[in-house]
């Protein structure tokens, strides 16, 4: 059943986790087009009981789902918590999960609603000290340096731009696929872009 | 500045710690996966079963008038409603059996924002019914439930045995003999046969649940309302002894399994707390503060150690103490936010921990930090909207 994946008793598998992202082809496509047929393998294989299909999907979609949650909280320990709890409610919906529809969609709609609920009831109980940087500046290191600006800007923005514009130019949704996953308009999902592309556009050219 | 550069900006953005974050967002997950049960074949295979089945109906129709008639049940069936399959039907009687599954037998009982429940040892959760706080009887067959202005005794399954209206009803507690329910009713102390009769009033009180000495004796402790720790026979209605001072006012009360021990646990304020052990004649054994705010304590169902849950600033912890010498204590586990509720498993092997914060249950093997196993998502799985953590109400019955 497994496809390409690690042996779970083989002490490897921590390493198969550790596996850094692979951002050379865009992942929208290889999730619509290559990685499809493997996705309902892999969907198939987990709803099974099959251990190796479960870390397939996991290595597939964490990173991005985790990187999209951090871009809309800006909080580590609370994107871990959001990306944690989807795939737990994504395991907990596994048994009736449709094998013929994508994961990665699934997956991220839930990721993307939490952390905007959490954005936006964190706005309500913000705390003195509580910067949207703060966890950031404790652990910066000269790779994060050149991408603090860009995290900085998007904390100017409300949570729901912050996930359009994450949609949009992380996970590389359509303006449509977008406003489905939102329930929102269409227009709304595109003036919301085109918003949050200009006031992150402005306050990164002034950044510089 | 154009898409693609923001694009190129955005995907160099990397979180905080992203590799372990992951290691341990695949070990939680693997821990879930593997407590789980696999979806039955059919489920899995639904749409290749409708598609045979429409197949062979259409068959049928070709090759005989009756056939006809499968045809629309076939189309009702699939066009209107999802196909059940035979293996599907006992999984939706019984209830989920997910990731909620206790690291031991017994069974625990909870409360909701969406009711009183209970979650047996194989997983299982059941719903007892719309109340706000519960206790176990001995031997869990029944359980002592309150909501607004009634306290209900009631099975496991929800079928409530007999109801008791009087205002403001909460904290019911089953003694250890089964005869009696203490409860509080408003800032009265009452107490009620388990039968429903001889229900009385005993005094004033403080807002703290009353805790019955385990026993056959009827003897609870409370919190008087002018803050004086009383035990009481509730037989005879005789005070076998009070503590003030060092002991008034306490947040909760609790005895040892072998009645030798009461421990009072008391908020000081400044973020500092108290806890006091007498023997079961009023005898003040122990006295010790610390630091923190007293979240809840429980005494081991074995031993004279106690388990305590307090919070120091921003984080919580749990600690096991042995209270014939308060001074040893054993911090077994700490984490940011707030912890809820600690419960001994009925063995005393397992530790409950109520971490509301991260909305997870912890179980550690006794105070070994090495064996711990988690339970996520519970507010979800107790709540539609999955708002509020459930409170552990009890922990009980080996063979239940």
């Amino acid at each position: 059943m497994a496809r390409d994946v690690p042996d779970p008793s083989d002490p490897g598998i921590r390493t198969s986790v550790d596996r850094p992202l692979r951002w050379g082809r865009a992942y929208r496509d290889r999730a619509l087009a290559g990685l499809r047929s493997d996705e309902r393998a892999w969907l198939r294989g987990a709803q099974a009981g099959s251990l190796p299909d479960l870390e397939a999907l996991f290595r597939e979609h964490w990173p991005r789902a985790y990187r999209t949650a951090y871009l809309i909280v800006h909080d580590g320990a609370a994107a871990e918590d959001i990306t944690q709890e989807a795939f737990l409610a994504a395991l907990r919906a596994l048994h009736r999960f449709d094998g013929s529809r994508r994961f990665g969609p699934w997956l991220h709609r839930v990721v993307v609603n939490r952390s905007i609920d959490w954005a936006a009831s964190r706005a309500l109980r913000a705390e003195a000290g509580d910067g949207p940087l703060a966890a950031v500046s404790e652990d910066d290191d000269a790779g994060r340096l050149s991408a603090l600006p860009v995290v900085a800007a998007l904390a100017t923005l409300s949570p729901e731009q912050r996930a359009v514009i994450v949609l949009r130019h992380l996970l590389e949704y359509s303006t449509g696929e977008i406003a489905a996953m939102l329930e929102l308009p269409r227009k709304t999902v595109s003036s919301t872009l085109q918003r949050g592309v200009d006031e992150l556009g402005e306050l990164l050219e002034g950044a510089r | 500045m154009n898409e693609r550069r923001l694009r190129r900006m955005i995907l160099a953005t990397a979180p905080p710690d992203e590799i372990g974050a992951q290691r341990r967002g695949w070990r939680v997950t693997r821990a879930a996966f593997s407590e789980r049960e696999p979806t039955p074949w059919p489920t899995r295979n639904r749409r290749l079963l409708t598609a045979g089945a429409v197949a062979a109906a259409a068959l049928l129709a070709a090759v005989s008038p009756p056939g006809r008639a499968v045809i629309g049940g076939v189309r009702d069936a699939v066009g209107t409603e999802k196909v059940v399959t035979r293996a599907q039907a006992p999984a939706a009687q019984q209830g989920p059996t997910g990731p909620l599954r206790l690291p031991t037998e017994g069974r625990v009982l909870v409360a909701a924002p969406s009711g009183v429940w209970f979650v047996s040892g194989q997983g299982r959760r059941r719903r007892v019914g719309d109340y706000d706080e519960a206790t176990w009887a001995p031997g869990g067959r029944l359980i002592g439930a309150a909501r607004r202005h009634q306290l209900v005794a009631v099975t496991p399954s929800g079928r409530a045995r007999w109801t008791l209206a009087r205002p403001r009803t909460h904290a019911p507690r089953w003694a250890p003999s089964g005869s009696r329910i203490a409860y509080l009713s408003g800032r009265n102390l009452r107490v009620v046969g388990a039968d429903r009769t001889g229900d009385a009033r005993l005094g004033a009180a403080d807002d703290v649940a009353p805790a019955w000495r385990p026993g056959a004796e009827n003897v609870l402790a409370y919190s008087a309302s002018d803050g004086t720790v009383t035990v009481l026979s509730t037989n005879d209605r005789v005070t076998r002894w009070t503590a003030a001072g060092s002991a008034a006012s306490p947040s909760q009360l609790d005895w040892s399994a072998d009645g030798e021990r009461l421990l009072v646990v008391r908020d000081l304020g400044g973020g500092r707390l108290g806890l006091v052990v007498f023997d079961g004649d009023g005898l003040r054994l122990q006295y010790l503060e610390l630091r923190g705010v007293p979240i809840e304590a429980a005494f081991s169902p074995n031993d004279h150690r106690i388990a305590l849950v307090r919070r120091v600033g921003p984080r919580s912890e749990l600690l096991v103490l042995e209270s014939d010498t308060l001074r040893r204590q054993t911090l077994v586990f700490s984490g940011h936010g707030r912890f809820s509720d600690v419960a001994w498993s009925p063995g005393g092997r397992w530790l409950l921990l109520g971490w509301e914060s991260a909305d997870q249950w912890l179980f550690f093997r006794s105070q070994d930090v090495s064996k711990v196993s988690a339970i996520s998502s519970l507010a979800v799985q107790f709540s539609s909207r999955g708002r509020e953590f459930p409170r552990v109400q009890g922990w009980c019955c080996p063979r239940g």
